[in-house]
């Protein structure tokens, strides 16, 4: 099972790398409430500043709160992290979860953008 | 109709905050900390503010506000504490009230996995370093008001400023709501029927050389 989950470090660089993205901020409180299902599912302390990932049964969400560069669109930056996440993911999804196996994670339910700061 | 405002009732231009919100809004400092920060030229490092997007706007905001003030007679600064009343303690304030993350606003995408937001403290924060980006004006406070979360609902913003003196208000209000239209445009999906802003004080210019320390606190 901790195979079929991408890893926080993988989506950080994911999320990271789109153009006007300059910072990862804490997903609180609902990284309290994925934290618990995540770290049972790959025994992993929580990451503070990281993409946050859970699966609901056969779905897969992630949750990650960003800042926005001067000079960039916040609302087209955060589009672009969503498509890049669910690109990433959904790859993923195909590769990893066919190859384990496990019905369990087939596909990206939900992936949720914040923006915390501008500039 | 308005009632008629005291003499020396606060002036409520600008909302006030009490410690415990404000310390709840900036992850636990307050602004004065937030300003020792500032003083200290963030060091050491304080992960619990370089790693909150609250004390980052408010920190911005602050940093700014240091910037103009140097502009600042000494003296009508003085003034304005004696009266109980003043705006740059005004503002500080709601730079710590507009830092916090309020409501989400939604941002539209194709996708049925997408759920896109962009908090009221980031636009709140974007609003305020775009009047502070324009020359000798700066921006008391800043407010959203109407539904957020629904898009096609207009909502109005509101925002009370200062203007140094000698400046063409009306010219100067008219480039701040452009700016600010332009601002609402580039990152947000809200539906805006009116840019409100109301100038609120004149401040003076001061000689080359003199400064001030925005939190009003005294230093020993």
């Amino acid at each position: 099972m901790t195979d079929v989950l991408p890893s926080t470090d993988e989506l950080n660089a994911v999320v990271l790398a789109v153009a006007g993205v300059d910072g990862l901020f804490a997903v609180a409180p609902l990284s309290a409430v994925l934290g618990t299902v995540r770290d049972a599912l790959t025994h992993r302390p929580p990451a503070p500043h990281s993409v946050s990932v859970v699966a609901h049964g056969t779905a897969l969400s992630v949750a990650v709160k960003i800042g926005v560069a001067d000079g960039y669109a916040a609302a087209d930056v955060c589009r672009r992290v969503h498509d890049a996440l669910l690109n990433h993911l959904t790859h993923h999804v195909t590769n990893h979860g066919t190859a384990a196996g496990t019905p369990e994670v087939a596909e990206v339910a939900e992936i949720a953008v914040t923006v915390a700061r501008i500039g | 109709m308005t009632e008629p405002r005291e003499p020396q009732a606060p002036f409520d231009a600008f909302d006030v905050d009490t410690p415990e919100r404000e310390v709840a809004h900036l992850a636990g400092h307050t602004i004065e900390q937030l300003s020792d920060y500032l003083d200290r030229e963030r060091t050491p490092a304080d992960p619990s503010i370089d790693e909150s997007p609250e004390c980052q706007i408010a920190l911005r905001s602050l940093q700014h506000l240091r910037n103009v003030q140097g502009t600042l007679l000494a003296q009508d600064v003085t003034r304005e504490r004696e009266r109980g009343d003043s705006w740059v303690t005004a503002i500080l304030q709601n730079i710590d009230l507009e830092a916090h993350s309020g409501r989400d606003i939604p941002l539209a995408h194709p996708s049925p996995s997408a759920r896109l937001v962009v908090t009221e403290g980031a636009v709140r924060g974007i609003l305020r370093a775009t009047g502070d980006g324009m020359e000798n004006i700066i921006v008391g406070r800043c407010r959203l008001h109407g539904d957020v979360s629904s898009p096609s609902d207009p909502i109005t913003i509101r925002i009370d400023a200062a203007v140094s003196a000698g400046e063409d208000i009306p010219a100067k209000a008219h480039a701040l709501r452009v700016a600010v239209y332009a601002a609402l445009r580039a990152h947000t999906d809200l539906t805006v029927a009116a840019v409100e802003i109301t100038i609120r004080d004149v401040y003076l210019p001061t000689p080359a050389g003199e400064s001030v320390d925005p939190t009003g606190i005294e230093q020993p």
